[in-house]
């Protein structure tokens, strides 16, 4: 189920309603079956991996908490990360690996391999909730988490709706106690929860959707666009994937927040950070987090040599690549990151021994810093969004070859809008996306409860104009979240 | 919980306001004579003067012999001269894409055993699997009966149709928007012209059937209603290019077959009439034109007499003109 589908919008009052009418005890039970509903309006099927990783998982921790052997414990450890990791591997993993076999025996012997592929779809949300599985292991198996032993409550860990297909990934510190503490209704949580929502919804279905048709354009056959088109098309993917997220995660964690559950937060104005190291601790932080946890940490993070520093980072980012998605596009871009990352370390180095810190401070070097960062984000995008690394090789080809000519954004405007009728509505999308970028950090401040409007009537009059602005604006076609295929 | 009530109240006012507000500014703001909301919003469409034409001069109160419903082929597929000819008087409701929805609510607010005696539903199956927006707009925003408007955006559960709603409103302060409303005759609009053999239009023959369960659920809606109602109902498909992908096909009639059989309505279907399906038969890739509706619609008649479901002519002639479709 969608939350931006009309099936949500009866689906979430019903269960807010009878989670407050229920008792306590039944509470846990009401918020499994409706998360199992929500999970099987997809593929129905699937539910059953779900949860045969959830049992395992469960076990896994009971164990890893009752034996003292450390042995025992990393067998324990083991058992879990090979049922999760095995699961990824099948689901998501199998028939990129054999694609990349069968290329390698094609130029080698002329053939491909026997191997067969395998038809089956990819769950919904399988690298979340397995990330957020492996979470609690990890957890318990440091001695920094107790072990579940409430199978319905560690259930629900895994498959609280509102996170459950594209997170937060969050962690069991966070959440687990939540489900056995007895929540009340309270107005401000509601009211708090439901503004988060709707700003959600507005990124979502006002600037997320909308422009996805225009990107969707350019970036089918790139070889037919201009530069212009395609620079144009590629900025709008930065905003396009940054409201479809974080629009997910605002209507996850203010639906969680209804009922009186605190989910940890996903994202903080990304594009306003002024490094790329700024830009991942405000993009999509229970990912970054996660990695930094059990993957930078374990390596020896910084407090290593700078040539093993910097490769912890690019393995990390590598990882991250392919955390995304089984295609080389996603590890380019993974490595990317990796790379900048390590660029900056060599940079800041320069600039320590220059003694050029202070530069930092001053205000254009602040801004330059910020659109420095939001171009080398949004050319990494161009991989994330390519269907091919050879596609995304010719749009930055197209780009680099001319962008502006006379008329060329005229022409690449009428190009997107596909008719003539709907020149005006791809200015008025244009636009849209300015606004937003102008007012986001604001509104990040309202919706969060960081920045309180003086009077009540603005916090009514605003709310009008985002709900009013979704019915009038909102693009309400069958568009799916981008990170649900993750 | 009071607090929670009065809050409720006052966002819910407010919105309203904002929401009419924001409205009125784009439906006043018209670049080029036509309202900004058009260009604004999804799904909103200027065009659609032939929906509003054709339901005003309709008259519930006249009897007619035979009414026609369903998409674009409908309303330039069967024409009611031709009808005339053969001594029935009969309206033609299709409308742009008509969706099964759309169709249910027409028959249900529009024709009665009274003055239908025959309905003749025109079914196509691009049409059928797709859940568009297009014909339930065309209908919120030009139907000329408020309860149809009404029924249908509320079915529609989506929330583009309360901008539709306001677009029909608020044009109804000012002209109705009355594009295209030239050339039709009883609710039927002629093709006269040529599918460019050179210009196939391939592409539009490129699509892949799936089934909808929404127009499934309201064809059957639709059928149980006539039956109801005692309004006797034909299906019929009318024919389509050689080129056309025959596989549709069969999904489309897996799907519909068994409700006209649950229902007993018979469907003729003429996909692949004879001598119709060559592409000087159409005015563009799926339309027929000029030449081929005359044909097709004396067969259907002939067929329909044939079976009973038509009298014979009240003018007392069988068929004013048994086509020569091999020749043709």
């Amino acid at each position: 189920m969608l939350f931006n589908s009309f099936e949500f919008l009866i689906f979430f009052p019903v269960v807010t309603i009878l989670f407050f009418v229920l008792p306590h005890r039944f509470r846990w039970s009401l918020l499994l079956t409706a998360s199992c509903f929500f999970y099987m309006y997809f593929i129905p099927v699937y539910i059953l991996i779900l949860f045969g990783t959830i049992i395992i998982d469960y076990i896994a921790g009971i164990y890893l908490e009752d034996t003292r052997d450390p042995k025992r414990k990393r067998f324990y450890l083991l058992c879990s990360l090979v049922a999760n990791i095995g699961v990824l591997a099948v689901f998501k993993y199998y028939n990129f690996f054999l694609d990349n076999i069968n290329e390698a025996a094609l130029l080698a012997f002329d053939q491909p391999t026997a191997l067969r592929y395998l038809g089956i779809a990819l769950p919904i949300g399988l690298s979340f909730h397995t990330f957020q599985a492996m979470s609690y292991t990890f957890e318990v198996y440091y001695g920094r988490q107790k072990a579940e032993r409430h199978f319905g409550i560690y259930a629900l860990y895994v498959m609280f709706y509102p996170q459950l297909v594209a997170g937060p990934i969050e962690r069991p510190q966070n959440i687990l106690h939540q489900f056995h503490e007895k929540k009340f209704f309270e107005y401000h949580r509601l009211s708090s929860g439901l503004r988060l929502m709707v700003w959600g919804l507005f990124k979502k279905v006002v600037i997320a959707d909308n422009v996805a048709g225009l990107v969707n354009i350019a970036y089918a056959n790139p070889e037919d666009h201009t530069g212009m088109t395609l620079l144009l098309t590629s900025y709008f993917f930065a905003f396009q994937i940054y409201c479809d997220f974080s629009g997910y995660s605002d209507m996850a964690i203010g639906a969680a927040r209804v009922m009186g559950y605190d989910l940890m937060e996903n994202f903080r104005t990304p594009y306003v950070a002024k490094s790329i190291k700024e830009f991942w601790s405000r993009w999509h932080i229970s990912l970054s987090t996660w990695f930094r946890d059990y993957l930078y940490i374990p390596l020896g993070g910084n407090r290593v040599s700078k040539s093993k520093w910097m490769f912890n980072l690019f393995l990390v980012f590598l990882v991250s690549g392919i955390w995304h998605g089984a295609n080389w596009t996603y590890v380019i871009w993974g490595a990317l990151h990796g790379i900048y990352l390590m660029i900056a370390i060599v940079k800041d180095d320069l600039l320590e021994r220059w003694g050029a810190d202070h530069h930092a401070k001053k205000r254009i070097f602040r801004i330059f810093n910020t659109l420095l960062t939001f171009h080398l984000v949004t050319f990494a995008w161009i991989f994330f969004r390519a269907e091919s690394v050879g596609d995304a090789f010719t749009i930055i080809r197209n780009i680099a070859g001319g962008i502006y000519t006379p008329g060329s954004f005229k022409d690449a405007i009428s190009i997107l809008a596909d008719d003539p009728k709907n020149f005006s509505r791809t200015i008025f999308i244009m636009l849209l996306i300015l606004g937003f970028l102008a007012l986001d950090p604001l509104m990040d401040k309202i919706v969060k409860g960081k920045f309180l409007l003086p009077q009540a009537y603005m916090k009514y009059a605003l709310y009008s104009f985002i709900v009013a602005s979704i019915i009038l604006f909102g693009f309400f076609g069958e568009v799916s979240f981008i990170y649900f295929q993750f | 919980m009071k607090h929670l009530l009065k809050s409720s109240l006052i966002f819910l006012g407010s919105l309203v306001v904002v929401y009419l507000a924001l409205f009125a500014v784009l439906f006043f703001i018209q670049p080029g004579g036509i309202p900004f909301i058009y260009r604004a919003t999804q799904g909103n469409l200027w065009e659609g003067g032939g929906t509003w034409i054709k339901f005003q001069k309709f008259n519930k109160e006249e009897k007619w012999d035979v009414i026609v419903l369903g998409s674009s082929h409908a309303y330039r597929g069967y024409d009611p001269e031709i009808f005339k000819q053969h001594g029935y008087k009969m309206y033609n409701l299709g409308t742009s894409n008509q969706h099964m929805m759309c169709t249910y609510f027409i028959a249900k607010n529009y024709l009665n055993k009274d003055n239908c005696k025959l309905l003749i539903l025109d079914i196509y199956d691009k049409v059928f699997s797709n859940n568009h927006i297009e014909s339930k707009s065309d209908l919120i925003q030009n139907v000329c009966d408020d309860k149809t408007a009404l029924q249908t955006a509320l079915a529609s559960d989506d929330l583009r149709a309360i901008n539709m709603i306001a677009l029909r409103y608020f044009n109804k302060l000012e002209a109705p928007l009355n594009h295209d409303t030239a050339g039709y005759t009883n609710g039927y609009k002629v093709a006269a012209k040529f599918l460019d053999p050179r210009k196939k239009d391939e592409e539009k023959m490129k699509w892949t059937y799936s089934t909808c369960e929404s127009q499934v659920k309201y064809l059957d809606k639709l059928l149980a209603y006539c039956k109801e109602a005692g309004i006797p109902v034909v299906v019929a498909e009318h024919p389509l290019p050689a080129i056309y992908t025959m596989r549709h096909h069969e999904y489309f009639l897996k799907d519909v077959e068994p409700i006209f059989k649950r229902h007993g309505v018979p469907f003729y279907d003429y996909m692949n009439a004879p001598g119709l399906t060559g592409i000087r038969m159409f005015s563009d890739p799926t339309h027929l034109n000029h030449l081929s509706v005359p044909i097709y619609n004396n067969l259907l008649i002939r067929d329909l007499q044939r079976d009973k479901r038509l009298p014979l002519s009240t003018n007392g002639t069988a068929l004013v003109q048994q086509p020569d479709l091999q020749r043709k």
